[in-house]
C-alpha cells in the first residue's frame, strides 16, 4: 500500500511539472514587453504626422516660393500669444489618453505573464535533501555500529526523501496555477482580443491616416509646385520612403498581433492540458515572431540612419 | 441602431474619413492648375477638418474598447493578485524548507563534532528564524 502510494506520488509529480508554464510565461512575458516597447505609439504619429506639422514643413520647403497658408510663427490665441510648439501640437490629449490606455492592457498582461514565470519557476520551491542525508551518514559513522546503510542504500533515500517532500509541493503548485489559469483564460482571451484590435485596427489605421495626412499636407504642396520632372522625381521619392517606413510600421503592428493570438492560443492548450507538441509549436511561432518584429526593428533603424 | 458607437463603428467611420480625405486630395492635384487660391484655401481647410477629425477618432476608438474590456482587465489583475499572495506562500514555505536544509547541516556538525560547523550552523538557523 505504502508502495503505491509512493508510486503514484512520483507519477503525478513527473506528470505536474510546472516546466512548460514556466517557458510559456516567460516567452509571452517576454513578447508581450516587446510588443509595448517596440510598435509605434498614438502621440509618436501625432506628432509627426499632424496636419499643422506637415503644413509647416512643406510650407518651409517651399520657403522661396511663398504660400498663403504658411502657418504664422506668432500665432495669437485667446489667452495670448501661443508658442511655436503649441501652435505645432494642438490638442494631442486624446492621442496621449489612448496610449495610456494600451499601457495600462500591455502592464497587465506583462505582469500577469511575469507572476505565471514566477511562480511557476522550479527554484521557487525545492528541498534538498543533501544535508539531512550527510547527517545520517555521520550518525552511521560516529554513533551508531549497528545502523549500516551502503552508498547505493543512503542515495536511495536521498530520492526518496527529496521526492516525498517535494512531489506535493509540485502537486500543489501545479494545481494552483492551472487552476489560476483555467479562472483566467477567458478573461485573458477578451483581452488579448481588445489589445489586438487596437494594435490591427485602431493603431494602423492611425498609421494610414499618417499616410493620408503626409500625401495632403507633405506631398501634395511641394509636388504642386514642383516645376519641372525632376523636382517631381524629387518629391514623388520622398514620398515612396515615407509609404515604406509607414508600411513596415503596419507590418510590425500584424505580427504583434499574431504573437499576441499565438500567447492566447499557448495559454489555453496549457490551462486545459493539451499535448505538449501543441505547445511547443506555440513556443516556437512566439520565437519567431519575437525574431520578425526585432528583424523590423532593425531595418527602420537602418531606414533612419 | 444603437445610442452609442462602438469601437468598430466608430473605425469604419474613421476610415470613411481618409478615403475621402484622399479623394479630395487626388483632385486637388489633378485640377491645381485650375483652381483659384480662395479654392485651394478651401480645400485646404477640409482637408485639416477631415483629417482631424478621423485621427481623432482612431484614438477615440481606443477609450471605446478599453471601457469594453475594462471588467476583464480587473479580473485579471485580481488573478495576478491571487498569484502574487500565492508567491508570497510559496516563499515562506521555501524559507521552512531551508530551515530543516540547515537544521539538517548542524545535527551533521555536531555527530562530527566540527565546532566551526556547529558555530556556522546556529548562525545560520538564528539568521532564517529571525527572518520569517
Amino acid at each position: 500500500m505504502k508502495k503505491l502510494l509512493f508510486a503514484s506520488m512520483v507519477f503525478l509529480g513527473s506528470c505536474k511539472s510546472t516546466d512548460m508554464i514556466n517557458r510559456f510565461a516567460k516567452s509571452a512575458a517576454n513578447a508581450t514587453a516587446e510588443i509595448g516597447s517596440a510598435t509605434f505609439h498614438f502621440e509618436d504619429l501625432y506628432k509627426l504626422y499632424n496636419p499643422e506639422t506637415l503644413k509647416y514643413y512643406s510650407s518651409d520647403t517651399l520657403a522661396l516660393r511663398p504660400s498663403p497658408l504658411k502657418p504664422q510663427k506668432d500665432v495669437m490665441g485667446p489667452a495670448g500669444p501661443i508658442s511655436e510648439k503649441e501652435f505645432l501640437l494642438p490638442r494631442s490629449n486624446e492621442y496621449k489618453k489612448a496610449d495610456s490606455l494600451v499601457e495600462i492592457i500591455n502592464q497587465t498582461l506583462v505582469n500577469y505573464f511575469s507572476l505565471l514565470e514566477s511562480v511557476s519557476d522550479k527554484k521557487l520551491l525545492a528541498y534538498n535533501a543533501r544535508d539531512l542525508i550527510q547527517a545520517l551518514s555521520g550518525i552511521q559513522q560516529n554513533e551508531i555500529s549497528g545502523f549500516s546503510l551502503s552508498e547505493e542504500k543512503i542515495n536511495a533515500v536521498k530520492g526518496i526523501l527529496n521526492t516525498i517532500l517535494n512531489e506535493p509541493i509540485k502537486w500543489y503548485r501545479y494545481k494552483t496555477l492551472i487552476r489560476t489559469m483555467q479562472k483566467a483564460d477567458s478573461v485573458i482571451s477578451r483581452i488579448i482580443f481588445t489589445y489586438s484590435f487596437i494594435l490591427d485596427t485602431a493603431l494602423t489605421g492611425e498609421i494610414e491616416q499618417a499616410k493620408q495626412n503626409y500625401y495632403s499636407f507633405g506631398y501634395a504642396p511641394i509636388y504642386n509646385h514642383a516645376q519641372n520632372s525632376v523636382e517631381k522625381f524629387y518629391v514623388n521619392q520622398l514620398y515612396d520612403q515615407v509609404d515604406l517606413s509607414l508600411l513596415n510600421e503596419k507590418i510590425k503592428m500584424h505580427k504583434s498581433v499574431l504573437a499576441l493570438q499565438t500567447i492566447r492560443k499557448g495559454h489555453s492548450q496549457l490551462a486545459f492540458g493539451k499535448q505538449d507538441s501543441d505547445f511547443k509549436e506555440t513556443e516556437a511561432m512566439i520565437a519567431r515572431d519575437i525574431i520578425l518584429v526585432n528583424g523590423l526593428i532593425s531595418e527602420i533603424i537602418q531606414l533612419i540612419k | 441602431m444603437a445610442d452609442i458607437l462602438n469601437p468598430r463603428q466608430l473605425i469604419q467611420l474613421a476610415q470613411s474619413l481618409t478615403r475621402f480625405q484622399m479623394a479630395i486630395t487626388d483632385f486637388e492635384i489633378r485640377q491645381y492648375a485650375a483652381l483659384n487660391d480662395a479654392q485651394k484655401m478651401e480645400l485646404e481647410e477640409t482637408l485639416t477638418v477631415l483629417a482631424t477629425a478621423a485621427g481623432r477618432l482612431y484614438a477615440y476608438s481606443v477609450q471605446l474598447a478599453f471601457e469594453e474590456a475594462e471588467e476583464q482587465l480587473l479580473q485579471i489583475r485580481a488573478a495576478a493578485e491571487g498569484l502574487n499572495k500565492f508567491l508570497k506562500t510559496a516563499r515562506k514555505i521555501q524559507e521552512v524548507l531551508d530551515i530543516v536544509e540547515s537544521v539538517a547541516s548542524l545535527a551533521d556538525a555536531i555527530i562530527s563534532h566540527d565546532l566551526e560547523g556547529i558555530t556556522m550552523g546556529i548562525d545560520q538557523v538564528i539568521q532564517m528564524v529571525g527572518n520569517n
